[in-house]
C-alpha cells in the first residue's frame, strides 16, 4: 500500500470517462445570499435560478396535458406567454462564483455537461509543457517511465520558452483547453524584463481560471528530515491576492502594489479546502491570514472562510496568522491537517512545508480548476543551476505525474509508478544530492523502473 | 567685499527642501527641529516602559526586577496602552517615547474583528516615530538544544512601509484592493542600515529577499535599491533571492545566511522562521531603530496570551530585549552582566523557566561550543545624540551588542 494516498479528485471533465460514474466529489455549492457580494448571486452552473429558468424556457409550453383541454388550455398557455413577457430574466452579474472565469468560454451559454475528456481509442491525451531548467530533462524521464509502465496517455508537447511571445502561451493555453489536463515544468520569469512582460505560469494559472493550488507534504520513508510524521494539505488560492500583477508608480519613486481579495474566490477556494478535508476525512482546517494588518483584505477572507466553516460541522477550523504559522512549522509541523490560505502566503508556506519534508525535489502540486487541471512540482522552481547535469530530483516530477493519472481515474498505473518511486526512495544508494545522497537522476530513474519491472 | 557677499548670498538658491534627503526623519512633528538632548539627568537614564498586553506586563515587571539587583541606573516612566483604549493614549506613549527617546515595550494586541478604523496600535507606533528599521539577531544559543546549530543571522527589516500601509478599500462590494506601497527612498535607507549594519558587524554578504518575479515594479524597485546602495559597500558581497525560496533554504539550511534586508512582510515571516529556527518566539529579542528614537521588544512581538499570568511565559527574549536597550544607552557593563547571567541559566536545564518547548536532540549531535567570542564591533557612525565616544568596554560573551549605527 502506498504511503502517498491519491487526492480525492474535486471536480474533472474525465469524471464522464468511467462506466461507473461515480458522483462528483465537489458538487457545486448551494446558491450564495443575493447579490450582496460580486459573484455570488445565484448558485452553479447546473442549479439554482438562472439554470432553472433556462430550462423553464426551454420547456414546451404549448403542449397542452391530457387533462385540459379546448378553451381552459389556450387561456392557458395566453396567460402563460404574457407572464413569460412579463418575467423578469435572471441577472447575468453578478454572475455565480462558481461560473469559470475562463475568458474564452465566458460568453457560451453555460453547457449542461463538461466538455468531453481527450480521450480516444481509451488513450488519454495529455498537454505537455517542458519548461526551463530542469523541466525538460524530468518531462523526459516522466514519458520514459510511462512508456515502462505501458500507461495509455499521450503527449501533446508544447514549448513556451522564458523569451518567448506570449503567443506561445496562448497555443500552449488553447492546447490545454483541448485537452483538459496538462502537466508542466516551470518556466522562468526573468525579472529584469519591463512589467509588461507578465508572468508565463502566472498566465497560465489566470486565464485557465486554475483557482486551486494543492500540495501534499508527506514524510515520506525513506527520506531523512528533521521531522516526522509530518502530513499536511495546503490549499492555497492561485488566481488572486498579490499575483494580480496590478502595479504602478504613482510618483516617482513611489510604487504601489494591489492586493486583491474578492469574497467569490475566498468563498470558492474555502468550499474547496472543506470539501477536499471532507473527502480526504481529514479532521481540521486552518486559514492562514493576516488580519490584524490587512484588516479587510485578509479580514474578508477569514470572514468566507468562517462562513463556508459553519456549512462543515464535523471539521474544526482554527484560523492562524501567517507569521506564527510559519514559526509553528519550524517548530511543530505535526500540528497542522488541512491549510487554506491566500495566495502569497500559500507560496511561502507551501515552499516552508516542501522544505520541511526533504526540499523541492520531493513534493508534487496539482492546479485545479472547475474544467482544467495542470500538474508540477509543488514548489515551481526552474533549477537553473542544476539543469542538464543529471541531478535532479525526479520524485516531484514523477508524483506530479501520478496525481495526474489520479485525476484520469487511472488508479492503478498511478499506484504502480508511486510504489515504483517510493520503494526506489527507500535505497539510499539511488538519492540525489539534494536529499544527501550522491546517485544521479538517470541512476533514480532506472531504480524506479527497475521498480516497475518487479511491481 | 562684504556687499558683494551679502549679493552672492541673496542669489544663492537655497538647497532644495524637495526631494528631501532619504536620511532625514519623516517624524511629521520635529521634521524642523534638531535632535533633542538625551533623557538622563544625575547619570540615571529615563525610559519609557509600555507594558502591552498578554505576557508583556508580566515580562516588564520581571525587566524591572532584573534592573533593580543589577542595580542599572535606569528608571522607568510606564505608559498603558490597552488593546481597546483609544487612540488618545497611543499618542500618550509616543509623547513620552519622544521626550525620553528610548522604550522598551511588550505587544499590544490588535483584535482584528474591530472595524478597521481600529489601527494597530505597535503600527502606530512604529510609523509615528520613523522606527525604520527592524533589526533582530537569530543566533544559536549555547543551552537550547534545537534541530539547527550555528544559525547566526542579522534581520534587517524594513519597518514603516511595504504591505503595512493599512491602505485598503473596498471599491466594489466583495472586492477589497490593499496597497503595498515601497518607495525608493525608504528603500535606500533600509539598504544603507543594513550594509553599514554588516559593515560595522564585519559581516560578508548581505541578502535581499524579494518577490520581483511577481511584483516587479514593487519589489523590482527595491531589489534595485538594494543593488545601487551594494555597489557602495564593494567589501561586502550582496546576493538575492525570492522569498519563497529563502523559507525553504531556511529550513533546510540556515547557516548560509548572514544578514538579510527585505520589506515589511517578508521580514514578518522571516523574522518568525528564524525565531523558530533557533529556539521559539521566548528567546529572540528585537530592537526597532528610528534616526531619532529605539523602541525595544521580542522579535516576534507576540501578545502570548494563551500563557499570560500562569508564570509559564519565558522571560530571556525581553531581558536581551532590555541588554539591546542598555548597550544603546552605552550602559555596556550593565548590558553584559545581564547577558552573561541569562545565558548561563540558559545553560542549566534544571532552572529553565518554561516547560521544555524543544525537541529532542538529534542522536549522535555534538554539544554546543560555548566558547565563541566575537569581539565586539567597533562604533563605526556614533551619531549619539551630544556624546560621540567609542565604546570602552569590551563584552566577552559572545552575543555582542548590535552596533550602533542610528544617533
Amino acid at each position: 500500500m502506498a504511503a502517498v494516498s491519491p487526492l480525492p479528485r474535486p471536480s474533472g471533465r474525465a469524471a464522464v470517462s468511467t462506466a461507473h460514474a461515480s458522483p462528483r466529489l465537489f458538487p457545486p455549492p448551494p446558491a450564495q445570499n443575493g447579490g450582496r457580494d460580486l459573484c455570488g448571486a445565484a448558485g452553479g452552473v447546473r442549479e439554482g435560478a438562472g439554470g432553472k429558468s433556462r430550462e423553464i424556457s426551454r420547456r414546451p409550453w404549448a403542449v397542452p396535458t391530457s387533462r385540459e383541454s379546448g378553451a381552459a388550455a389556450a387561456a392557458m398557455a395566453a396567460a402563460l406567454r404574457a407572464a413569460r413577457l412579463l418575467r423578469v430574466p435572471a441577472p447575468r452579474w453578478p454572475r455565480p462564483a462558481w461560473i469559470s472565469h475562463d475568458a474564452e468560454r465566458r460568453h457560451l451559454p453555460p453547457q449542461p455537461s463538461i466538455p468531453p475528456p481527450a480521450k480516444y481509442g481509451g488513450r488519454h491525451t495529455v498537454t505537455l509543457i517542458p519548461g526551463d531548467g530542469i523541466g525538460p530533462e524530468l518531462m523526459l524521464h516522466v514519458k520514459e517511465v510511462f512508456r515502462h509502465a505501458c500507461v495509455p496517455v499521450d503527449f501533446e508537447e508544447v514549448r513556451v520558452g522564458a523569451e518567448a511571445p506570449e503567443a506561445d502561451v496562448h497555443n500552449a493555453i488553447m492546447a490545454i483547453r483541448r485537452n483538459g489536463v496538462a502537466i508542466k515544468g516551470n518556466i522562468e520569469t526573468n525579472h529584469n524584463l519591463p512589467p509588461s512582460h507578465k508572468s508565463r505560469n502566472n498566465l497560465i494559472r489566470t486565464s485557465l481560471d486554475l483557482y486551486a493550488n494543492v500540495i501534499h507534504c508527506q514524510s515520506l520513508p525513506g527520506v531523512e528530515t528533521r521531522h516526522r510524521d509530518v502530513d499536511i494539505l495546503i490549499v492555497r488560492e492561485n488566481t488572486e491576492g498579490e499575483y494580480s500583477s496590478l502595479e504602478h508608480e504613482s510618483v516617482a519613486g513611489v510604487v504601489e502594489s494591489l492586493k486583491i481579495i474578492t469574497a467569490g474566490r475566498s468563498r470558492r477556494i474555502a468550499h474547496y479546502a472543506f470539501g477536499l478535508a471532507r473527502a480526504a476525512k481529514r479532521r481540521s482546517v486552518t486559514a492562514v491570514h493576516k488580519a490584524n494588518i490587512m484588516k479587510l483584505g485578509d479580514g474578508l477572507f477569514l470572514q468566507c472562510c468562517k462562513e463556508v466553516a459553519a456549512e462543515y460541522p464535523e471539521i474544526s477550523f482554527q484560523s492562524m496568522i501567517v507569521d506564527n504559522t510559519t514559526m509553528q512549522l519550524v517548530s511543530r509541523p505535526q500540528q497542522f491537517d488541512v491549510m487554506v490560505m491566500p495566495n502569497l502566503y500559500g507560496n511561502i508556506v507551501n515552499n516552508v512545508c516542501a522544505g520541511l519534508v526533504g526540499g523541492p525535489g520531493l513534493v508534487p502540486g496539482a492546479n485545479y480548476g472547475h474544467d482544467y487541471a495542470v500538474f508540477e512540482t509543488a514548489t515551481r522552481n526552474t533549477g537553473k543551476s542544476i539543469a542538464n547535469r543529471n541531478i535532479a530530483n525526479p520524485t516531484a516530477a514523477l508524483l506530479a505525474a501520478c496525481m495526474m493519472l489520479d485525476h484520469l481515474r487511472l488508479h492503478s498505473y498511478a499506484t504502480t509508478i508511486r510504489q515504483a518511486v517510493l520503494a526506489s526512495l527507500d535505497d539510499p544508494r539511488t538519492h540525489t544530492p539534494d536529499i544527501g545522497g550522491q546517485g544521479t537522476t538517470s541512476g533514480a530513474v532506472q531504480s524506479i523502473i527497475s521498480h516497475l519491472s518487479h511491481a
